[in-house]
């Protein structure tokens, strides 16, 4: 190992959403910072949006799966023992590279589930903790979408108005209006008008392979630039191997493998991770040693325990009218949450979030995984006529609660280029939340017949669907059970933060974007306000 | 195997997989075993193994075969089958104009609003429906059995 003098006051492992977030804000304080990244900053042309083999890319070398993509920054992830499995992306900007920008917060219930439920557990911290954090990196990453919403409290503005929700949305609008049901335009973390100089959303539907307009506000395009601006280091390329701790049990740097292949070390003050719930773990576990021999910062044993995948079933709607919905956002056009909450008279507690959306392309269209056996010949061709430009999607994510078998470990015999074990997933779907995705698909069948549809196919339970794993180090007030405090600290080393999806207690039923970047802006402005506990 | 004989054989399973309908021409008419193909696997490389295996165990069947070899694909063996097939069917001109489909455009987003605008209205004139937590501090944060089966 080379002898290096890499020293920062703060170290960040990943420049996803929380990393950008975290580096940002120390940047701005004036901060020392410093990001390690194990993937690439890809330009905006890279991105295959603007591609008319775009489709195909996105079943290769842009897939979110990154068992399938294989790209060289890519670490594999054995999930032969998990229903669901994991999407997630390497890089600068993490996976908003590849998310669809749908920007939920939380419901105020979502941060107590026990105690309004009797399931999962209450976080020690609640909506309005984060309140104030939700507005603000609303505006850092440049949110749209329309205030009023009746399932939510009051709120101001959203930095721009909601894009349009699309011939399809209207439909679909229009029948929920006739059910009595919730439906909302969607916020999205794509511009509908310039912002901070970066253009509109085109609606070329292409946001699940990066945007080739900047419009979405993938934190490459909307956070880091202004984090470089204000002082942040970025290191991309780099793959951190080991968290270092001190003789006194202190976070003091990490050990990392930069372009060169050269093994250094880089040390700081305070360590932050912000590597996606599967990173995090999997970092910690690899970090173990005689002083923490089940992994670092795992005292409680909960470090990788409680991994939530968010299960989704889908229902496509056909209609008989031409609306041209491969174009659009690939965010959400509207959004429902009439069946978010726990109903007296269900089979199973807590709720799901739906989602409409535009339907994509012809490839899309012939390839598209639902129950129904995969067409072939003339059925394919039917199939296409049927589906391209003429359908609605609803998406139905189902709150996903923690259970301690669901984890993460690292195997024993499959090793990383490190020597350590691959991260493995064991993940099974609950009783609870098929139930509750069964009723989801009834439910969201009749919201297409009602707007029109002359008829839908569903997807029970998407596989290929894990981009919102959640929960491997979650928060607590108790060391015991949860692996960090409500300030996002380690409960076994205070200087070491984890600020990525990892931390959640429960996982909601909405998409998790929004509370992980309210999360770790809150952690991240509590460790400036108190640097010297530090 | 020659890339005649892949051609050939690919065209077979083109006839019985890709055979048009009416509004969408057959694939082997467009000689997709041709350039199309290699523009697929130009993106996927790691497919041209696949296929070629699958084919291997094809050659010799000849035609008629096509079906039963088809019907003897796994569910990840026919997905890869299809992604080359469909990948470069529907990235040719011919195709796409037989559908309407221009691919995926770049369009001035309207002025005109977001649509459905006096629903949205109607929508904020409903009662709140979210609920209201339990004071948080007031109720022990410890883990229960949670799932209810």
């Amino acid at each position: 190992m080379e002898s290096t003098d890499l020293k920062t006051e703060i170290l960040v492992v990943g420049a996803g959403l929380s990393g950008a977030i975290s580096s940002q804000r120390l940047a701005q304080a004036g901060i020392g910072v410093t990001c390690l990244e194990q993937g690439h900053w890809n330009a905006l042309e890279a991105y295959p949006g603007n591609k008319d083999d775009f489709e195909l890319q996105v079943t290769g070398s842009w897939n979110a799966n990154p068992n399938i993509r294989k790209g060289v920054v890519d670490y594999q992830i054995l999930d032969d023992s998990s229903d669901i499995k994991p999407l997630l992306y390497n890089g600068v900007g993490g996976s908003t590279v590849i998310f669809s920008a749908h920007w939920m917060r939380f419901l105020p219930s979502d941060f107590c589930s026990y105690s309004l439920d009797g399931v999962g557990v209450d976080w020690p911290i609640g909506y309005q903790d984060l309140e104030a954090y939700y507005l603000e990196t609303e505006f850092d990453i440049g949110v749209s979408g329309i205030a009023g919403d009746p399932a939510y409290p009051d709120r101001p503005a959203y930095p721009m108005p909601p894009l349009p929700i699309q011939p399809w949305g209207e439909r679909v609008a229009g029948a929920h209006h006739r059910l009595g049901w919730h439906w909302w335009p969607g916020s999205n973390a794509i511009t509908s008008q310039s912002y901070r100089g970066r253009r509109p959303c085109v609606q070329r539907s292409t946001c699940r392979a990066g945007c080739n307009e900047g419009a979405k506000g993938s934190v490459d395009q909307s956070i880091w630039p202004e984090a470089i601006r204000s002082g942040a280091k970025l290191m991309t390329g780099v793959r951190v191997s080991r968290l270092l701790v001190d003789k006194k049990g202190r976070a003091n740097g990490a050990l990392f493998v930069d372009v060169e292949g050269r093994t250094r070390q880089i040390k700081a003050d305070v360590v932050i991770i912000a590597a996606h719930a599967i990173g995090t773990a999997r970092l910690l576990l690899k970090s173990k040693s005689h002083a923490w021999p089940d992994g670092l910062a795992n005292s409680s044993g909960q470090v990788g325990r409680n991994l939530m995948m968010h299960p989704l079933s889908r229902m496509v709607g056909f209609f008989d009218e031409p609306m041209c919905s491969w174009q659009g956002h690939w965010g959400q056009s509207i959004y429902s949450l009439e069946f978010a909450e726990t109903r007296a008279d269900n089979d199973f507690v807590r709720g799901s979030k739906w989602n409409l959306s535009p339907t994509g392309g012809p490839l899309t269209a012939a390839l598209y995984p639902l129950d129904s056996a995969q067409p072939t010949g003339k059925n394919l061709h039917d199939r296409v006529d049927e589906w391209l430009g003429r359908s609605a999607l609803w998406g139905m994510t189902g709150e996903d609660l923690p259970h301690p078998d669901n984890h993460l470990t690292l195997d024993k015999d499959q090793l990383d280029a490190d020597g350590d074990g691959l991260p493995r997933l064991t993940y099974k779907t609950t009783e609870n939340s098929k139930r509750m995705l069964e009723f989801m698909s009834s439910r969201a069948r009749e919201s297409l017949l009602e707007a029109g549809a002359y008829k839908v196919a569903k997807q029970t339970l998407a596989s290929e669907a894990g981009w919102h794993a959640l929960g491997t180090c979650r928060m607590g007030d108790d060391p015991l059970n949860s692996v960090v405090d409500r300030w996002n600290r380690c409960h076994d080393i205070p200087n070491l933060l984890i600020v990525d999806g990892s931390v959640f207690a429960t996982s909601s039923c909405v998409n998790p974007a929004a509370t992980i970047a309210a999360l770790a802006a809150r952690a991240v402005d509590h460790l400036i306000n108190h640097c010297q506990e530090h | 195997m020659t890339n005649e004989k892949f051609r050939e054989l690919i065209n077979d399973l083109a006839r019985d997989l890709l055979p048009g309908n009416g509004s969408q021409p057959p694939a082997v008419d467009l000689n997709i075993s041709g350039p199309p193909l290699e523009r697929v696997f130009a993106v996927r490389p790691d497919l041209e193994s696949v296929v070629t295996m699958i084919l291997e165990r094809f050659e010799g069947s000849g035609e008629c075969e096509a079906k039963r070899l088809i019907g003897s694909l796994s569910q990840s063996e026919l997905r890869s089958l299809l992604t080359v097939l469909c990948g470069a069917y529907f990235l040719l001109p011919q195709v796409r104009e037989a559908l309407g489909y221009s691919g995926q455009q770049a369009l001035t987003l309207t002025r005109g609003g977001f649509g459905a605008e006096e629903l949205v209205v109607a929508q904020m004139r409903q009662a709140k429906r979210y609920r209201i937590p339990p004071d948080v501090e007031s109720v022990p944060n410890t883990a229960v059995d949670p799932i209810p089966e």
